[in-house]
């Protein structure tokens, strides 16, 4: 039987009730918690040695614990522990693609499930001020001001610009939004959206769709004239181009192949050997499971010749400012088990969040527990290559790439952080705290950094 | 003149540089440059020269074109000199002259020579006119006489009987204000009532250029988003009204922060919405709905008027601003939140450095994730392996109830409780005493024979599962 509450140790989800473990059923929830958080380490440890029979075990054992409508710690530990037994599966990719062939993705669902995150939590409003109004900072005095938005899905940011442009003293710009996304659609209805709120108030405004996949970006086909004053907005996309330098040819199922040998020998093993096997295992590192892409895990900066090229091309656009939103964690570590430990954190951190903000019953927070974080979680721990797109970086290693490539920060105002700071509290959340690091602003939960906004601009 | 026209010609320089950064074929569209558009390097005297047009024969400057033409007639140039060169037809762009300036670069050069003049004279410019009314100072003419028609129609009364001239000061005012702190504290109402009486206070006219508002439709709105702004600070408690002060104590060492202030009162004023909207009930399913408004541009409350412009828009709400006196006292805890904190490098998963971490006493409750994952990490760091996985009450001899006391006893303060190795699973690079105690510790740990085996169920359930199987 489940409660609100939480003072029930038993899950939801259907308890077998000849439960190997009986000792599970009576534990409190802050001790199921924690039983969970060293499950999943378990977990991890045995699917990066390639001891998959452990592994198992130790996901059998969350089964009955976890739980996606539970506790924050449940939830987390049910998206954890799929995303791990993703992972194993891909060692069989006959049954994985058999396993997955009858999915179905909504795309209207998931435009809901993004619509949802807008609303409730904090981040997206708050880079769209920061960012915006970084941009009118930019933009003061310019005539014709060009937009170029990476990925042109809410237009609420852009109808908030065109407000304000045209609220301006020095009158209104000829305002120009170029929308890049993968699907026509997508586009057509931002467009739609914002040619209506442009002619509403006034203000001269073209938007130029530009159907393409961010990696594949033709920067020719932006069109951007020499001398204009042209702003780039990024928001949560540059994480996802270092994919390309890690995938490229690599079949993102090459790193487990050595996996199914271990699990024979696992399977042949008996418990008095587990320990040595661990053991074993351990010694010899991680190797047959772990992304190979960096020759070095302690490698500070791995050569990233595609993200690098990419950013040369936004600078050499000379964009007054460019204005990117990225989250701020570590979950690019070679490792699995860095990228678990970071993206526990991580995930803990945002989950907390969503706790916050809707009850336990609401069916927006399970949808995007599951459609939006547990994807993120998924693609985190159970892919590689070119495939794992959720390449999260820390803000430090954005700004020396950025600087790398030519870019010198713009420290965002003083009045841009107010605004934040205003908006944050009007969630009426003591978690959300703001915080300026570097000329750059970072929203935390309880001291855990989650979103970074930076400006920059063409370094001479 | 003929001094003028000689420093002219000695120091301007016609440069033809091609803006383009890279070959890319670019369309002409006016008020760009043009990339063929001949690139116009003036000295900052010739700038402000007041002739910049000079005759090639004898060096005569006329401030205009059209003179210089006439001017040139009487010379009796054969044809072809009569005729302009092609070159003097082109397009021409103009670069700022001072160095540090964005436009001083081609890519950025603008093509209007009064616009350049203007920009040099405000931005690098000594500010020779100022207003008499109040103490701004102009470096451009025009600048000047659009302030001076403007400065001074506008006040702001406070309800204690100070009046400003300038928006922010007047902001920040209201945010120490004793009185209103006062008035506030007593009923809602009288806090809408001042609201209302401030309303009344504000004169129509358009505000200074320097506020980003469109002139007087706009009006009633900044009005009314004095009135959610003024209540923001009051309408919560003391802790909050500290966030304010200390928000703006922290920041008021910015010097550019009035200027900024000044800017955008919009967007000041949807900040302010906000935040009121915010004083009105606590519970997730409301302020859901407020935000679920908060970027609808149509709705607006009864107090509120309809916004066109600015940020208000987006965070528009429509809950009216209640007095919530219990919102204040839980994040008054945490004054220090909202100042601007420096990054201290926030990674909790143990530094290179492995530095102390003082984790606050968390205002959430203990089921949090976030708190237990800080749990557990400082927990495995302090008592790893054995004395770990019994006072995780996992010996199932043990009743609960004890073993929440060996719990709480085991609670410490660690050092960079690094999570994987605290729990007694070693990890990568960054815990190399953890993965050693592991490596140690394995046997223990994962010996068949011992108990503690039981609860990671290898033992139990190994056999289980090696005779069930695992079935490929």
């Amino acid at each position: 039987m489940f409660q609100e509450d939480g003072s029930s140790s038993v899950t939801s989800s259907p308890p077998s009730l000849m439960s190997p473990y009986p000792w599970l059923k009576d534990l409190k929830p802050e001790e199921r918690g924690l039983y969970l958080i060293h499950l999943l380490i378990t977990c991890a440890n045995h699917v990066a040695s390639g001891s998959l029979e452990n592994a198992n075990i130790a996901l059998d054992q969350i089964s009955h614990l976890a739980s996606p409508d539970g506790d924050t710690m449940q939830r987390i530990a049910s998206y954890f522990s799929e995303a791990l037994a993703d992972r194993i599966l891909r060692a069989w990719p006959g049954v994985y693609k058999a396993f997955r062939s009858t999915r179905i993705s909504v795309v209207a669902e998931e435009i809901h499930v993004r619509k949802m995150f807008f609303e409730f939590l904090p981040f997206m409003k708050v880079a769209f001020v920061i960012s915006n109004q970084a941009i009118i900072e930019a933009m003061e005095g310019e005539k014709m001001v060009h937009v170029i938005d990476l990925n042109a899905t809410e237009p609420t940011q852009w109808c908030a610009l065109i407000r304000d442009l045209s609220a301006r003293p020095e009158g209104p710009p000829h305002l120009r939004i170029t929308g890049i996304h993968q699907k026509r659609e997508v586009l057509e209805q931002t467009a739609h959206v914002l040619i209506e709120e442009a002619e509403k108030l006034d203000l001269p405004f073209q938007f130029h769709p530009v159907v393409s996949k961010l990696e594949d970006l033709d920067v020719e086909k932006l069109r951007v004239k020499t001398g204009e004053a042209l702003a780039i907005s990024s928001i949560m996309q540059l994480h996802t181009l270092l994919a390309s330098d890690a995938g490229g040819n690599r079949s993102p199922l090459a790193p487990l192949k050595g996996v199914g040998v271990h699990l024979q020998r696992a399977a042949q093993m008996n418990q008095g050997t587990l320990g040595e096997l661990l053991e074993k295992d351990m010694v010899n590192g991680y190797s047959p499971s772990t992304d190979s892409a960096s020759s070095s895990p302690l490698s500070s900066m791995p050569s990233s010749p595609k993200i690098d090229g990419y950013l040369s091309a936004l600078w050499g656009l000379s964009p007054k400012v460019m204005v990117v939103t990225e989250q701020d964690s570590d979950h690019n570590g070679t490792s699995l088990m860095e990228r678990l430990s970071e993206s526990l954190y991580f995930y803990a951190a945002l989950f907390d969040c969503l706790e916050s903000a809707l009850p336990r019953a609401s069916i927006e927070r399970l949808k995007m527990e599951k459609m939006l974080f547990g994807e993120e979680i998924k693609n985190i721990i159970a892919c590689e290559g070119g495939e794992r797109k959720q390449r999260h970086e820390r803000l430090e290693k954005w700004n020396q790439r950025f600087e790398l490539a030519g870019f010198g920060n713009v420290p965002l105002s003083y009045y841009a952080m107010l605004q934040a700071k205003r908006l944050l509290q009007s969630y009426n959340c003591d978690g959300y705290k703001i915080k300026e690091d570097n000329g750059c602003v970072v929203i935390c939960w309880q001291d855990r950094p989650l979103i970074s906004v930076s400006a920059w601009r063409n370094r001479r | 003149m003929n001094e003028s026209a000689a420093s002219g010609d000695s120091s301007s320089g016609n440069q033809t540089i091609s803006p383009k950064p890279t070959a890319k074929k670019k369309r002409n569209l006016p008020g760009t440059p043009d990339p063929d558009a001949e690139v116009i390097a003036l000295s900052p005297k010739t700038l402000m020269a007041t002739n910049r047009f000079v005759c090639e024969v004898c060096n005569k400057g006329f401030q205009r074109d059209q003179n210089l033409q006439l001017h040139r007639r009487g010379h009796n140039l054969p044809w072809k000199l009569r005729q302009r060169s092609s070159t003097d037809a082109k397009k021409r762009v103009y670069v700022c002259p001072e160095p540090n300036c964005v436009h001083h670069e081609p890519a950025r050069a603008l093509g209007d020579l009064t616009g350049i003049k203007k920009h040099f004279c405000r931005k690098h410019g000594e500010k020779k006119w100022k207003c008499d009314k109040c103490s701004k100072k102009y470096a451009v003419q025009s600048d000047w006489k659009a302030h001076s028609k403007i400065c001074g129609t506008k006040e702001y009364k406070c309800q204690c009987g100070v009046v400003f001239s300038r928006r922010d000061s007047y902001i920040t005012h209201r945010a120490f204000c004793d009185a209103l702190a006062d008035e506030n504290a007593k009923t809602p109402l009288a806090a809408a009532d001042a609201a209302q009486d401030l309303e009344a206070g504000l004169s129509s006219t358009p505000p200074p250029p320097q506020q980003q508002q469109a002139p007087a439709p706009e009006d009633p709105p900044p009005a009314a988003a004095d009135v959610a702004s003024s209540i923001v600070p009051d309408n919560r408690s003391d802790g909050n009204s500290n966030h304010v002060t200390e928000l703006l104590d922290s920041t008021s060492a910015n010097p550019s922060s009035s200027q900024i202030l000044e800017e955008s009162p919009n967007v000041t004023s949807f900040a302010a919405r906000c935040s009121s909207s915010s004083c009105s009930g606590s519970s997730g399913s409301s302020s859901s709905n407020v935000f679920a408004s908060l970027f609808a541009s149509s709705t607006s409350s009864a107090s509120l008027q309809p916004q066109t412009t600015g940020f208000t828009n987006i965070f528009q709400s429509i809950a009216p601003p209640d007095y919530a006196p219990d919102a204040a006292p839980s994040s008054s805890s945490e004054p220090v939140a909202l100042c601007l904190a420096v990054n201290q490098g926030s990674s909790i998963f143990g530094n290179a450095g492995q530095e102390r971490r003082q984790y606050p006493p968390a205002p959430q409750p203990a089921l949090s994730a976030t708190a237990l994952l800080q749990k557990a990490a400082q927990i495995g760091a302090a008592a790893p392996n054995m004395s770990l996985l019994r006072g995780l009450g996992m010996v199932s001899s043990s009743s609960s109830p004890n073993s929440t006391e060996e719990w709480s006893q085991q609670k410490m303060e660690t050092n960079g409780g690094s999570l994987a190795s605290g729990l007694g699973l070693g990890l990568g690079c960054d815990s190399g005493s953890g993965l050693k105690e592991l490596m140690l510790g394995t046997p223990s740990v994962f010996g068949p024979k011992h108990i503690t085996l039981d609860l990671l169920g290898l033992g139990m359930a190994a056999n289980g599962g090696s005779t069930a199987g695992y079935q490929l």
